[in-house]
């Protein structure tokens, strides 16, 4: 079911303020700096912003529009919303906005996402313990924070695939080890040091099979992406736009998902919402040129390419073998170094990084001729798609 | 989660269970996934399963230390009340569980709670 529909909202302007461990200014400088870049890579102005919309769980809290909008002088804003709460809020916003410009509602949306958790490490572990199953029955048994989500996830995927500790150790190294390589690429990355085998196996065990490297950075820092009318001004870069996105849900609560679905290693919303993003766009995982995958954790990635279809279910220890994610290997992935190496913005730097890629503007971890990009982010209860086109000036 | 407290207090494992269609609901809801009905009564449940999944912790991220590091936590199916998971401290220690194994869970009564310790006994 092939489309003839061709963008007609583009990704006009990007920009990151970091990241960075500690970065020394506040969650909202980190998000004006970012907005600011964002707009003047897009040539407008802040008065030409006619809508926000954002992700909605932390953002409206450390960077509330009420507060960013005036500091920014967004004085021209019409419509403001939010999608869902965090990696797969911060692509949904993404989706939305240009299904706003698409549908003629406004010509410009602007989107961010700012964390400081670089500077606040204990973010992550007390944004779920907030909840109360979890804070109650099993932070008392240590169960607590997410490298054990995916740890266990890990632990399930082996014995349901049927992977010895060391398959399952040379998959998780070939994820990490390539990010490692794509991030010593990329000036921006929080983290460039290249990692070798003798590097891995001494790098701290977290909660088994996962190690340090494996986990998610804590960074402080912000992203930003304008969306506007296709046309309006004239370019003599590519331009970038949204072949097709899509979002699925499972009915299951976000404080169950890790222990009670009974889905796991495999992630339903993430199989539906890949089918429905490549079904829109006429497109098959094959055509993907560069993939930017929610990498919160090295095993997240296997278990995403899989429920996206870059590869059979319980196939992942061979599609990653052999640098295949390297930028310049046969699946090229997480470009920026993803969220164990680039920084845990998460995902709008994975949305970013295939923008850059597709204006051929990522340097020199540039994916040759890259002309469609998937970006996937959620891995839970949740899940996004986006597949991003180039459209040659 | 005043039905959890209550059950620690009297040394029992109960879950939630809907009155009109039995359907055991964990973690808590406000009404039955299955039906929608509101009437669920937390009801005692035997406690034994199998081990789903677990994990060797080698770096704690809670803000109290629960156990001696590195320790193993792990989900367990419980036999009695199907589609409810539980998580549990293992028992013995440090030793490698194996997914699959029955194992039988203990209540530990600490000042302000208590929790759940798991110890595998055999594959079934």
């Amino acid at each position: 079911m092939s489309t003839e529909r061709s963008s007609k909202a583009v990704v006009d302007g990007i920009a990151h303020a970091g990241p960075s461990r500690r970065s020394g200014k506040d969650v909202e400088e980190l998000a004006l700096e970012a907005i600011s870049l964002a707009l003047v890579d897009a040539q407008l102005d802040p008065g030409d912003v006619q809508a926000v919309v954002t992700e909605s769980a932390l953002c409206p809290v450390v960077t509330p529009l009420d507060r960013i909008g005036p500091a920014a002088r967004l004085t021209g804003l019409r419509r403001s919303a939010q999608s869902t709460p965090v990696g797969a809020g911060i692509l949904a916003a993404i989706g939305t906005a240009v299904d706003m410009v698409e549908r003629g509602e406004v010509d410009t949306v602007l989107t961010w996402f700012a964390i400081g958790w670089g500077s606040a490490t204990a973010g992550p572990t007390e944004y779920h313990s907030k909840m109360t199953a979890k804070h109650l029955i099993e932070d008392p048994v240590g169960f607590s924070g997410p490298p054990l989500y995916f740890a266990v996830a890990a632990k399930r995927y082996q014995h349901v695939y049927g992977l010895t500790d060391a398959e399952m150790e040379d998959m998780l190294f070939a994820i990490t080890s390539a990010a490692r390589a794509n991030a010593a690429l990329n000036p921006e990355a929080q983290v460039k040091q290249p990692l070798d085998r003798a590097n891995y196996a001494n790098n701290p065990m977290i909660a088994e099979p996962l190690r340090q490297a494996d986990c998610s950075l804590l960074s402080d820092g912000a992203a930003a992406l304008v969306i506007s009318r296709k046309g309006r001004i004239k370019r003599s870069r590519p331009n970038v736009g949204l072949k097709a996105w899509a979002y699925a849900v499972d009915s299951i609560s976000d404080a169950d998902f890790y222990t009670q679905s009974p889905w796991l290693p495999c992630l339903p919303a993430a199989e539906r919402a890949s089918a429905q993003a490549f079904a829109k766009a006429g497109l098959s995982p094959s055509d993907i040129d560069v993939l930017e995958i929610y990498d919160c954790f090295s095993i997240a990635v296997a278990m995403q390419l899989e429920a996206a279809g870059f590869c059979p279910k319980g196939g992942a220890i061979h599609a990653v073998a052999n640098g295949a994610l390297l930028h310049k290997g046969t699946m090229p992935t997480n470009t920026h170094g993803g969220l164990v190496a680039h920084g845990y913005l998460l995902g709008i730097s994975h949305a970013i990084e295939a923008v850059t890629q597709l204006r051929g503007a990522a340097g020199e971890r540039q994916v040759l001729d890259a002309r469609l990009a998937y970006v996937g982010a959620g891995p839970g209860r949740q899940y996004t798609s986006l597949i991003f086109e180039r459209i040659d000036p | 989660m005043v039905g959890w407290e209550r059950a620690i207090e009297a040394g029992e494992l109960r879950v939630p269970r809907c009155d009109a269609c039995g359907r055991w609901n964990w973690y808590p809801l406000p009404r039955c996934r299955s039906c929608g009905a509101d009437a669920q009564r937390w009801t005692a449940v035997a406690p034994k399963g199998i081990l789903y999944s677990w994990t060797r912790v080698h770096r704690a991220f809670a803000r109290e230390s629960v156990a001696d590091l590195p320790y193993v936590t792990g989900i367990v199916d419980i036999t009695g009340a199907p589609g409810v998971r539980l998580v549990c401290l293992q028992q013995a220690g440090e030793n490698s569980p194996r997914i699959g194994d029955l194992v039988r869970l203990f209540l530990e009564q600490k000042p302000g709670g208590g929790r759940w310790l798991f110890e595998a006994t055999a594959p079934p």
